[in-house]
């Protein structure tokens, strides 16, 4: 047991080390070995055209061999990547002169999980002349996602997670949401409801900060009146 | 009412005799037992294997999704892992792959665990090893329930998931990725760059 | 502890379940011995599935291939047959498709059908070329459904659980299946 350990570690590091340098040259991993040669012709096609046009092509490729390990045939693949290629353009045009991959491939994903482009332009451009820091939205992109696959409607998840990102909320704050939100689903609470009542209280603790980020001091709530 | 499991006499009599395996041909046999020894045990195939009334097999056992949840939860919200991928463990190398401190530049260490009690192999599958199911095996940790792996990562958003004894689970405990085209789950994960 | 070491084990035959593990501990002998237990069976399936010896014994190898490589997959919960035979209807219902797009005609060429089915060396009634003929000319669904439940002999739960299938609409499948070839005898009998 042990020696086969040793035997799998080694191995792994050599497997490690290939493609991590593959992609070091050339910032993009080759597409899988196992696909046709059809196939990898038109993803190649597809990676193109992304590089010509500004977007990033290291993501066409990543979805590519996801789809490798998932098992999908070729032509579900090429699906896939052509879909992704799209939605990297629609990211573009909704995000304006934007080359940042992290923010293209997390607003794609949000398009792809359903998002109305007009709802992610305005979570993008923030409220007027205040656009949200690119880590922060990046952020808020990603936990917008993990909500509607929480089945929570694309609309509801999309104003809390403004909500957050118009007050500022940090990566742990997004974090915190998004687990209690988890929780309350898990015990019973219906999606759409967990995620107003944790919005709601994350939001009103992220008012209470001060500009200076100490928190102000509140009279405690009202003991709830007895039935 | 017809009685479901008997066929009618005469349907009985030209069925019969169907019932009889064949004796499947020598060199076929010899064939497949060598294509067979030629080929790597373990390795993914698709959902579409399993196509049936059953629920997807490509989420980790009920069961076990709920166990690592709350343990992940137990532990705090992104404590076990940095769901939005903040670096941790600086200067903390990882014993097992050290060829990839040379290469760690502009990289930082990020650790992956998952509660996986009773599995066999574990490993770490994602945009950053080409989803390679032996590329990053994971080490069982000593309560025999946890499982973990750190790896240098450049800053960016990554598609990952585990392989737990062949079949594919996302992280409990990490953002899940948009439903896909592939029908499995994924999450996902930010590492920042240094400020 | 495996189940080798149980107590009262007795070695009559080692069990799938058995074999799948040595398999998994790296002994291709036991692959082998499980790909001569269960090929006949998937064999049996197939043929009459696809309507072609030919067919049938790469669509079954295909199948034995794939659970080779998921072998880590099979939790030991099933019976490994039936583990396997998931795999084969799904290899089946593939190559169905495949073949439907290549080919387009519907009705299989007589002589084409007489030729292909069953292994040449066995003595074959007339009446088993007739009734091999009738399956080949159900509608695919019912004939999947037929096979299964009268020459493979699963219990519906079993099928359902295999096909995705409701066990209502199977039953139906079965039942229309065994009217049609009632009927398809009937017609060879009187011709």
């Amino acid at each position: 047991m042990i020696r086969s350990i040793v035997v799998v570690v080694a191995i792994a590091a050599a497997g490690l080390l290939a493609p991590s340098r593959a992609r070091a040259q050339t910032g993009v991993p080759p597409l899988p070995a196992r696909l046709a040669p059809a196939t990898r012709a038109d993803i190649a096609r597809l990676m193109d055209s992304a590089r010509v046009a500004g977007l990033p092509v290291a993501p066409l490729a990543d979805k590519a061999a996801e789809g490798v390990l998932k098992g999908a045939d070729d032509a579900r693949i090429v699906a896939a990547v052509r879909t992704l290629a799209r939605e990297l353009g629609d990211a573009r045009l909704l995000l304006g002169d934007v080359h940042d991959a992290v923010l293209l491939t997390a607003t794609a994903s949000a398009l792809h999980a359903g998002v109305a482009p007009p709802d992610l332009r305005r979570l993008a451009r923030g409220r007027a002349g205040e656009p949200p820091d690119a880590h922060a939205l990046a952020s808020a992109l990603v936990t917008l996602v993990d909500l509607i696959a929480k089945q929570i409607s694309p609309v509801s998840a999309t104003s809390a997670v403004g909500e957050l990102l118009e007050r500022r909320a940090t990566d742990a704050q997004f974090t915190a949401l998004r687990v209690e939100v988890d929780q309350d689903i898990r015990a019973g609470v219906a999606p759409d409801a967990a995620l107003s009542k944790r919005v709601r209280s994350q939001a009103e603790t992220l008012d209470a900060l001060t500009p200076g980020g100490r928190p102000v001091k509140r009279p405690p709530p009202p003991p709830p009146a007895p039935r | 009412m017809r009685d479901d499991d008997v066929l009618p006499p005469e349907l009985e009599r030209a069925v019969g005799p169907l019932r009889e395996a064949p004796r499947p041909r020598r060199e076929w046999l010899d064939h497949v037992v060598e294509q067979a020894a030629g080929q790597r045990l373990g390795e993914l195939i698709g959902d579409d294997d399993w196509r049936g009334a059953r629920s997807r097999r490509w989420s980790a056992h009920p069961a076990m999704a709920i166990a690592a949840g709350l343990l992940c939860m137990v532990a705090g919200a992104g404590g076990t892992y940095a769901v939005m991928g903040r670096a941790r463990g600086a200067g903390r190398p990882s014993p097992d792959v050290p060829a990839l401190q040379a290469e760690a530049v502009g990289r930082a260490p990020v650790r992956f665990t998952v509660a996986a009690p009773g599995a066999v192999n574990v490993s770490l599958v994602g945009d950053f090893n080409e989803w390679n199911p032996v590329a990053l095996p994971m080490t069982r940790l000593g309560d025999g329930t946890t499982w973990e792996v750190e790896i240098p990562l450049a800053p960016g958003r990554y598609t990952y998931a585990f392989v737990v004894d062949g079949r594919l689970a996302r992280d409990p405990s990490a953002p899940q990725a948009a439903r896909d085209d592939f029908g499995a789950p994924s999450s996902v994960v930010l590492v920042r760059g240094a400020l | 502890m495996t189940l080798a070491d149980a107590p009262g084990y007795h070695p009559v035959e080692t069990p799938d379940a058995e074999l799948v593990r040595r398999t998994l501990d790296g002994q291709a002998a036991s692959f082998a011995e499980l790909v001569e237990r269960h090929a006949g069976p998937c064999l049996r399936y197939a043929t009459r599935m696809l309507g072609s010896r030919e067919d049938a014994e790469e669509v079954t190898q295909e199948a034995l291939l794939r659970a080779h490589r998921a072998l880590a997959r099979y939790d030991g919960r099933t019976a490994f047959r039936t583990w396997l035979m998931s795999i084969l209807i799904n290899r089946c219902r593939s190559a169905l498709l495949h073949r439907r797009r290549r080919d387009a005609r519907v009705v299989l060429d007589e002589s084409a059908v007489q030729g292909a089915l069953v292994q040449p060396e066995a003595s074959r009634s007339e009446l088993r070329l007739t009734i091999e003929r009738a399956i080949a000319q159900l509608d695919p669904a019912q004939r999947e459904a037929f096979l299964l439940k009268h020459v493979e002999q699963l219990s519906y739960e079993e099928m359902a659980a295999l096909t995705g299938a409701g066990i209502s609409a199977l039953k139906m499948r079965v039942q229309r299946a065994c009217d049609r070839l009632q009927d398809l005898l009937r017609d060879e009998h009187d011709a």
